[in-house]
């Protein structure tokens, strides 16, 4: 058995030369596309399956951040929150007051500078933007229209604390609403993605944006234009 | 690879694995049973390893501008869940030796060490919690939730491997094994890291996704150079068995692409030795797998592979940190992906 190990193989090994240039080339592409495929697929399957749990597409699985019956990341005390939330709240805004006099340590900003375009968020002190205790967080949209495509989010302070969800968009006199709609929210910033579709007629859309109880949290609107060319 | 990008790679993980291990000695027990536990879940901890998985979770945190100590006790905790792994995958393999030495279970004993591994997955959680100091309790928690998904991750990976060899699974295709790498081994060895690098640089405010690719592409060409070293290695400096994964009947890319260019009596063959006991498969039977991986230009094969995939990683790099300011963490993560199929 030794023979055959702790050595570079060589039997086998394509001959030098053009063609086995292009034959390793061949292998090299062949196995990146592979790689990507599965890595696709594999993405495409946790989005899809984000995204049909419950019918929600906020939702993220049994332990979602939305599900009142677990405690996360919103509420990490789950059910008994009623009771212990206030008392963590106060505890938080002791420990978040002491910590200051520590150098470097939470919620003590270090300096990020000018991370983030490659996570899809601009650059600069906006991505490193705070929790908005008393303004209106910061907002980015994602749009699917091949059409003029006009989309507002009205939201109420301290919304992106909280775990978010949006009501099919409909427009008065319309039957055909939105529903490729979804929302999520992380401290300092909320995200709204919307898709509309080649069929939907040109009209004003609108809809509710709720907390995880159903109370009114902001709303959407979004106002699409006529097809090119009509 | 270049000599400045090697001795880079090997310098940071150097500091940040000595690093990691100080923090990491803090959570081991010294206390009583430390024949049968305690003594023994500091073993494989103190037999070395390059300390890359939190190496690469620090050096994204600090690519951001986070402060060292702030990601040491993420960091710490991936080291103890990984060799906690060590152990399980140690006995499901049936592996005779780790960094050099014997596997735990062989000196130890089977059931003794399965209760170590636990210990170690345990012991992993405490810094974890610890977090709160440095990360307060929300993005702790999520570090925490992170953390779960990767052991499901991992564990659904190995489940793949495992299974396979003991059905002795006929018709596993290339994109098969690299689904079970993706689980297996990329989310423990890169994505897992860079994702809570990432999170804890950014703190919160971050796409994670973005993470995944990157640490797919890193960590599959990790494992197919890793199992490259298995076959062809300097034996001293890989401190495994050379030729374990043909004995134990993995599934290799080497062993797919045999597979898919023997002639139909070499399938047959070999699908008869991998199908024998581990104990079964004489050492000649080993040597004519090998012999065949050659003829059929096996290793060539993977090796071209896994090029490509590090060239992809390099990519999924630049699309994920091009924007960070220049700093020594961000070059020693450009250099990854060479330096993963460059290592022996």
């Amino acid at each position: 058995m030794t023979a055959y190990f702790g050595r570079p193989s060589s039997h086998g090994a394509p001959q030098a030369g053009n063609n086995s240039g292009e034959a390793s080339r061949g292998i090299l592409e062949g196995g990146v596309r592979s790689a990507y495929a599965v890595i696709d697929e594999y993405m495409r399957c946790g989005y899809e399956t984000a995204r049909n749990l419950h019918g929600d597409p906020n939702k993220r699985g049994d332990m979602s951040d939305n599900d009142p019956n677990y405690g996360n990341r919103y509420n990490p005390w789950g059910p008994m929150a009623p009771l212990v939330e206030p008392w963590m709240m106060a505890t938080q805004a002791w420990m978040n007051a002491w910590s200051a006099f520590f150098p470097g340590a939470w919620p003590q900003a270090w300096n990020p500078a000018n991370f983030g375009a490659g996570f899809g968020y601009p650059t600069g002190a906006q991505s490193a933007a705070p929790p908005s205790q008393g303004t209106a967080p910061n907002v980015c949209v994602q749009l699917d229209s091949d059409r003029p495509t006009e989309v507002t989010a009205n939201l109420n302070p301290g919304a992106d604390l909280l775990a978010l969800k949006v009501d099919s968009l409909k427009a008065e006199g319309c039957a055909e609403p939105i529903d490729d709609v979804w929302i999520t929210s992380q401290p300092g910033r909320v995200r709204v993605s919307v898709k509309v579709e080649p069929s939907l007629p040109a009209g004003t859309y609108s809809g509710v944006i709720r907390k995880a109880d159903r109370s009114v949290a902001g709303k959407l609107v979004v106002i699409v234009g006529a097809p090119k060319g009509e | 690879m270049s000599a400045p990008s090697g001795n880079l790679v090997s310098s940071v993980l150097k500091e940040y694995g000595n690093a990691t291990r100080a923090v990491l000695y803090d959570y081991l027990p010294k206390a009583e049973p430390r024949r049968y536990l305690y003594d023994l879940v500091a073993d494989y901890p103190r037999r070395g390893g390059r300390a890359f998985r939190p190496s690469l979770c620090i050096a994204t945190a600090r690519a951001f501008g986070t402060p060292l100590e702030v990601a040491l006790c993420t960091a710490a905790s991936i080291e103890l869940i990984h060799n906690a792994m060590l152990i399980h995958d140690d006995i499901e393999d049936e592996s005779e030796q780790r960094r050099g030495l014997p596997t735990m279970h062989t000196v130890e004993g089977v059931p003794i060490a399965i209760n170590v591994g636990d210990m170690l997955s345990l012991l992993a959680m405490r810094p974890l919690v610890d977090n709160r100091r440095w990360l307060g309790p929300d993005l702790s928690l999520r570090i925490l939730e992170e953390t779960e998904r990767m052991a499901r991750e991992s564990a659904e990976g190995q489940a793949f491997e495992l299974g396979w060899r003991r059905d002795n699974a006929k018709g596993v295709t290339e994109a098969d094994y690299l689904l079970m790498v993706l689980k297996k081994t990329c989310w423990l060895a890169a994505i897992h890291p860079t994702r809570m690098g990432a999170l804890i640089g950014a703190r919160g405010a971050i796409d994670l996704d973005r993470c995944i690719r990157f640490g797919f592409f890193l960590g599959a060409a990790f494992q197919i150079q890793d199992d490259l070293l298995n076959l062809e290695g300097d034996a001293s400096a890989y401190g495994k068995e050379l030729g374990g994964d043909i004995r134990e009947g993995k599934r290799t890319l080497m062993l797919i692409h045999l597979l898919s260019n023997a002639s139909e009596a070499e399938c047959k063959r070999l699908y008869g030795i991998l199908g024998k006991p581990r104990q079964a498969r004489p050492d000649d039977d080993i040597s004519w797998v090998r012999e065949r991986m050659d003829t059929y230009g096996s290793l060539h094969y993977a090796r071209q592979v896994a090029n490509g995939l590090a060239g992809a990683a390099q990519y999924e790099c630049a699309q994920l940190f091009g924007s960070l300011p220049d700093s020594q963490e961000k070059r020693f993560l450009e250099a990854l992906p060479k330096w993963v199929i460059e290592r022996n």
